[in-house]
């Protein structure tokens, strides 16, 4: 392996085990405790209190716990079971997990993870390389239902085990977004995902042990007492609920929740100004509402209707009136955290009906009726705006139809390419607050395969791939440039506004910290006042 | 009586098959499937063809069917086609909920709708009939959820009595679990009390004009010993049947009492099923919905025969 000299990490928090640090040389070692660098929902108070039970309620119901599903529930839940290899910190710096340094080859196609000793999984086992590697390859099983994480770990073509603290992963490609990948790794237990009990019981080496899954109702874990970050968690016990909005909102004012996540709109604009609760939107979710044409069939081959829909979009009364301002119009897919993001090209397209109906007509593309394929069981606020899109395009002559169909439809739909889908659809994303190029590699509404939009463009694939490998922050910059200008122009998929991830608690509840994947909080460091 | 439960089980099995075989054929039509949902919107068509094959949903629906109603003669229900919990674990953990609403619901239900029934019907044309018939009719007319979310607010929120949902399962905190089931089970009961008690009222009221009540009337006996000894006795054999569909149809049809107040009931759990084309789930739950209706019938035909003598279940 060559010497590191560009990226090489490593941290400790403070009182974690095996405490010989080396000092980060690279970029990617930014300094300061996990703690201390991944943003706090609230200020800290002044001392922690360990003891204690969390309820928490969400209105999504995991349909699996497994810790590699992607449909395994959230960060809120199965996830605090698990570790993962490294973590971003809120500036997208990766900060030590289970991995307490490591070393990255200048070309970006190695990557030796040292592993921190002496961490046990719940059930006594000591972890080792193995169990990383296995995790990496059991991403891969398409039965496991890992979604876009497959993608990222048919990256490794190599996966060596030097000894039981080491692993160097290898890619044929410069990988300069490695961490974006193993953010997402939950490190499982093999005797667990693969012993009897592995549909209903998790084993991981997280802050919290497994208790309960009541499925569709609630998820318990209690106070991993030999975590390996000494004095952590400080609660005892975490009791997740499934619950409709409406009751979960309603608990929570009449005590029976500390915090829920997603809370109805008007509850959290209403309850925003209350001392009692604490109101906030997750700074760096990277999830936002989007819409897609099928672009292999008429009229959306053609980008000038695209344009003209784009246009026809009034964000700005989705924003105000559905979402009560909690939501940004988007016209990119960047929130102001992203190195993508532009200020001047995310208001590209304004509400403009005349230019939207100039663009028609310069299209020749005469009377249009067509669909709008939406999941309004997964994302309600898309179908909102579908109605809001469906009046503005009635005024320029377009007869837009609401297709409402289940989350199972609309998947099979889309990404088989049903003979039904002939115009758009809606639906929500998630990855953007990663490298930009991530999104656009494994977003079904951007990536270059089969995307939602059936879209293809030898410019958009030279374009996603160059940003893929790149790692010169300058160059990165002007691809990332090139990319927006290219979304705007080409609006194969485009973006509405930002998918808000708002959380209501209760004002005792200290120490809950923004994480940057999934949109989620982590419960590692909260306690109750 | 013996031989008699015997072949109403027997009748029962084709009921079974043919209730649940029109089930699998019916949810296999609605587009998309468990695959889908598991893999989620960010899987390649590779990938999903992987995940439906692995489900064994490629194979024809035929097949798919024996295969289910093979392992269900070997007493396995199978497990759920997406969690891969066991089917029996599931509904083990849903059914008590369910059961405990329905008989709750039920029980609440009857203390209000008989009083009422009786009160109208021998108060015809009065100011109290009046009365009642007003409350009746609101408690018909005014959707279940609707009061639902109303009471949450006035006895959770505003008067901070009663939890405003989820349920306490927990028999060493028995109050809890009371105070959980008040308002989902009341709620509930409102709306069968008033159709239940406008059943009893009309029912008492023809029993009241038959020849043996004028008879008893005629002989001295006093009202109340005419309406509770004689009329009301013959009156509530209807109702029984009544009851009887209620409480079946309950064990399924609780679904927005249950998510309004969080019930983790078997309604909830059949309409994630049918929601996430859980078949399995589908299949197991209408295989208990089935049998449950079932035995409730049967118990209806033998309550007939202990409240009226005359009644004699034929072998």
């Amino acid at each position: 392996m060559r010497a590191n000299r560009a990226v090489r990490g490593t941290q400790q928090r403070p009182g974690r085990p095996g405490n010989g640090r080396r000092q980060p040389s690279g970029t990617s070692g930014a300094s300061g405790t996990l703690a201390s660098t991944s943003a706090t929902v609230q200020p800290a108070a002044a001392q922690p209190k360990t003891g204690g039970s969390l309820r928490f309620a969400q209105t999504a119901n995991p349909v699996s716990i497994d810790g590699n599903s992607i449909a395994g529930g959230g960060n809120e839940t199965a996830w605090l079971v698990f570790d993962r290899l490294t973590q971003y910190d809120q500036n997208r710096q990766p900060q030590p997990m289970l991995a307490e340094s490591w070393d990255i080859a200048s070309d970006f196609k190695q990557f030796k993870l040292n592993l921190r000793k002496g961490v046990q999984f719940h059930s006594g086992r000591e972890l080792t390389s193995d169990d990383v590697k296995y995790t990496v390859l059991r991403l891969r099983e398409s039965t496991v239902g890992s979604g876009i994480l497959a993608g990222f770990s048919n990256w490794f073509t190599a996966i060596d085990l030097p000894d039981k603290s080491t692993v160097v992963l290898r890619t044929d490609s410069p990988r300069p977004t490695f961490f974006d990948a193993i953010e997402l790794f939950n490190i499982v237990d093999k005797d667990n995902v693969e012993g009897p009990e592995a549909k209903s019981k998790i084993i991981g080496t997280g802050p919290f042990t497994f208790v309960e899954w009541q499925n569709g109702d609630h998820f318990t874990i209690a106070k991993n007492k030999n975590y390996w970050q000494s004095g952590r968690p400080y609660l005892d016990e975490i009791v997740s609920y499934v619950r409709n909005q409406q009751t979960m909102d309603l608990q929570l004012e009449s005590n029976g929740m500390d915090v829920v996540k997603i809370p109805g709109v008007d509850d959290f604009v209403r309850l925003k100004s209350d001392p009692d609760y604490q109101a906030t939107i997750h700074p760096a979710s990277g999830t936002f509402f989007e819409i897609g044409f099928n672009t292999a069939r008429p009229p959306f081959d053609d980008p000038r209707v695209r344009q003209a829909f784009n246009y026809a979009m009034d964000r700005k009364r989705f924003c105000d009136t559905i979402m009560r301002n909690t939501a940004v119009p988007l016209n990119l897919p960047w929130s102001a955290t992203s190195p993508a993001y532009d200020a001047a090209k995310n208001s590209v397209y304004t509400y403009d009906l005349d230019r939207a109906r100039a663009l028609l007509k310069e299209a020749g593309a005469g009377t249009i009726e067509t669909g709008i394929l939406v999941n309004g069981i997964g994302a309600p606020q898309v179908l909102q705006f579908a109605q809001i899109f469906q009046d503005s395009l009635a005024q320029i002559g377009v007869k837009l139809n609401l297709q409402n169909v289940e989350p199972a439809i609309w998947v099979d739909t889309l990404i088989n390419k049903k003979p039904d889908y002939t115009g758009l659809w809606g639906g929500s994303d998630q990855i953007a607050q990663l490298a930009p190029s991530t999104l656009f590699q494994l977003s079904p509404g951007w990536r270059l395969d089969n995307n939602h939009s059936a879209y293809k463009n030898e410019m958009w694939t030279t374009l996603v791939n160059s940003a893929l490998s790149e790692s010169d922050p300058t160059k990165q910059k002007d691809l990332y440039t090139r990319l927006n200008d290219f979304i705007l122009d080409q609006s194969f998929t485009v973006p509405i506004a930002t998918y808000p991830y708002t959380f209501l608690m209760r004002a005792n509840v200290m120490g809950v910290q923004y994480q940057l994947h999934n949109g989620g909080v982590s419960f590692t460091d909260t306690w109750l006042a | 009586m013996g031989r008699f439960i015997i072949r109403r089980f027997l009748q029962a099995i084709p009921v079974l098959f043919f209730s649940t075989f029109l089930v699998f054929m019916v949810i296999h039509l609605i587009p998309g499937d468990a695959a889908a949902v598991l893999a989620g919107p960010n899987a390649t068509p590779e990938a999903l063809a992987a995940i439906r094959k692995d489900m064994g949903l490629d194979q024809p629906l035929l097949v798919q069917y024996v295969v289910w109603v093979t392992h269900l003669l070997q007493g396995d229900l199978g497990k759920s086609t997406l969690s891969g919990q066991p089917i029996v674990k599931l509904l083990q953990a849903r059914a008590p909920a369910t059961i405990e609403l329905t008989l709750a619901a039920m029980s609440i239900s009857m203390i209000i709708a008989l009083p009422l029934g009786i009160l109208s019907a021998t108060h015809v044309r009065g100011r109290l009939e009046w009365f009642i018939s007003t409350i009746q009719s609101l408690w018909l007319a005014i959707p279940n959820f609707w009061a639902g979310i109303l009471a949450i607010i006035l006895f959770s929120l505003i008067l901070r009595w009663l939890p405003p949902g989820g349920r306490v399962a927990d028999a060493n905190n028995m109050g809890d679990s009371i105070k959980s089931l008040i308002l989902p089970a009341t709620t509930l009961a409102l709306y069968l009390a008033a159709a239940l008690s406008r059943f009893i009222k009309f029912n008492l009221l023809e029993v009241l004009f038959d020849d043996y009540v004028r008879t008893a009337r005629a002989k001295g006996v006093n009202d109340t010993t005419v309406v509770y000894r004689h009329a009301l006795r013959n009156a509530l054999l209807p109702v029984i049947t009544i009851l009887g569909v209620q409480f079946a149809s309950l064990l399924g049809g609780t679904v927005i009492i249950e998510s309004v107040f969080s019930w983790p009931g078997v309604g909830g759990l059949m309409i994630d099923g049918i929601s996430n084309r859980d078949y399995a789930v589908v299949q197991g739950g209408l295989l208990l919905l089935v049998m449950l209706f079932i035995v409730i019938n049967l118990l209806v035909d033998l309550t007939y025969a202990v409240i009226d003598p005359r009644i004699r279940l034929s072998d």
